[in-house]
């Protein structure tokens, strides 16, 4: 007999049914993974098919805070230093840079209007009651002498005198004033010099070379009646009838009618008896 | 919903995003897969980390996985080599040498007639225990390759066709591995037991 039988015979016992040996062993081998393991395992098993979510708090849950802060900390440095940057650079400031093209433009055109205001006030000097023409005569002086250099600038708004001479006719332009003033506050601010150049501002702008335009439509001639308006609130009654006579002295039949519709609309009641004599 | 699934089903369904599918293949595996990569490498530090790869290593195969053999044969393979790669490292105790013991004759087959109602007393339940620990420490006493065919056999339930596949032996070699891996249990606890 083989002596390895026994063996043999044993092993296929073994193999065919659970073994005491099976037993045993099953009975005591019960050692299972550590729970932290467990949650390591399947935490990436799960960052595999969703990356997008997470079990709990990982220690990388964090993980957005360095991006962020490295964008705050460019942004506050490159905001830093384009500041710095401005501050020592030369004024080339928009503001600014036409300033000295309007003053200019302003000189050019301080006694071209000086001679358009006398002959205004000679024009009504004879019509006027005493005390406006008085009154009138002074703004009149406080707008023309007040001094160019001190205009700030005003956007928007350009003229040359070299386009007037060309074209041939000084005509009136209007146009929106940014900010708006009751008719006394108009007044304070010509009457004081800190604030003479801002009425010399408003000046200017009305002084303007007027496209040639015969044919306004409705909506236009309402626009510029809104626009004459708008500018001319900020005079008293008497500058702006003087200014419409100024502007039939120059033969601006045009722009005259439109400020005085403009006038009639503002002051429905005023007497125009003056600038019709 | 998963849980009549089997193991290949449950695997397609991972690869396809089903992220609970896993949650149930990896239930059903994780306290094999341990225990045969602590009985390997004997530490749990060790077992640990080597059980972190293996089950990395199926994530990361995951889209590739194709139902060519049982899940558990494709599973304990990863692990075969990821243990060999830890001997190699190591330098302890090589696994891939195929050095087969040779079976001195010894063997008994009393202790498959031990009924199971002497194990529900106190005294036979500490009796148990302490066989139970013996046999542990004479599975540590085996051979790498007869230690991975009984483990393969005992924790995964294959059959020595499957050992053989996983390990990458011929059939007879596991089965030798297999025989004499039992036959040297068989004393190891003969011997406690009749002592």
């Amino acid at each position: 007999m083989n002596p390895k039988q026994p063996d043999r015979d044993a092993f296929e016992s073994y193999l065919q049914s659970e073994s005491s040996l099976s037993r045993v062993y099953k009975a005591t081998a019960k050692e299972t993974p550590p729970v932290e393991l467990d949650a390591r395992i399947l935490e990436r098993a799960r960052q595999a098919v969703h990356p997008q979510t997470r079990l709990g708090r990982s220690p990388f849950a964090n993980n957005w805070i360095i991006p962020v802060s490295l964008a705050a900390v460019l942004v506050l440095t490159v905001g830093l230093v384009t500041f710095m940057f401005e501050k020592t650079e030369p004024p080339l400031l928009p503001e600014t840079a036409p300033a000295p093209l309007l003053d200019s433009a302003l000189e050019e055109e301080a006694p071209f209007i000086r001679d358009k205001a006398r002959e205004a006030d000679d024009r009504l000097r004879s019509d006027q009651p005493v005390d406006e023409k008085a009154a009138f005569k002074a703004k009149r002086r406080v707008v023309i002498e007040a001094p160019a250099a001190s205009i700030p600038a005003v956007e928007g708004l350009t003229k040359t005198r070299r386009q007037s001479q060309k074209t041939g006719e000084m005509k009136q332009t209007v146009a929106a004033e940014p900010e708006m003033a009751s008719p006394q506050s108009v007044d304070e601010r010509m009457r004081s010099p800190a604030t003479g150049s801002a009425a010399t501002r408003i000046e200017s702008q009305e002084v303007r070379p007027k496209k040639e335009n015969k044919s306004l439509g409705s909506t236009s001639v309402l626009r510029k009646l809104d626009e004459v308006s708008a500018v001319n609130e900020m005079m008293t009654p008497e500058e702006w009838l003087a200014k419409i006579a100024t502007l039939r002295a120059q033969g601006q039949q045009t722009e005259a009618d439109v400020s005085l519709a403009a006038f009639r609309k503002r002051y429905p009641d005023y007497p125009l008896d003056k600038l019709r004599e | 919903m998963h849980g009549k699934k089997s193991d290949e089903e449950l695997m397609l369904a991972y690869g396809n995003g089903d992220f609970a599918a896993f949650e149930i293949v990896y239930e059903r595996h994780r306290g094999a897969l341990y225990r045969y990569l602590l009985r390997q490498c004997g530490k749990a530090e060790d077992a640990q980390e080597l059980s972190q790869d293996v089950w990395a290593n199926l994530i990361r195969a995951r889209e590739r996985y194709e139902v060519r053999a049982k899940f558990t044969t494709y599973l304990f393979r990863l692990a075969h080599n990821r243990v060999v790669d830890f001997y190699r490292k190591s330098a302890n105790n090589p696994i891939s040498t195929s050095t087969v013991v040779v079976l001195d004759g010894e063997g008994d087959s009393d202790i498959d007639e031990l009924p199971a109602s002497d194990r529900e007393q106190p005294q036979q339940r500490a009796e148990f225990k302490r066989l139970g620990e013996q046999l542990l420490a004479a599975i540590d006493q085996l051979p790498a390759v007869q230690r991975e065919a009984f483990l393969l056999r005992e924790e995964a339930g294959f059959t020595i066709e499957q050992i053989a596949e996983v390990t990458g032996v011929n059939r007879e070699t596991a089965k030798s591995r297999l025989r004499y891996a039992v036959a040297k249990l068989r004393v190891s606890i003969k011997d406690e037991v009749s002592n």
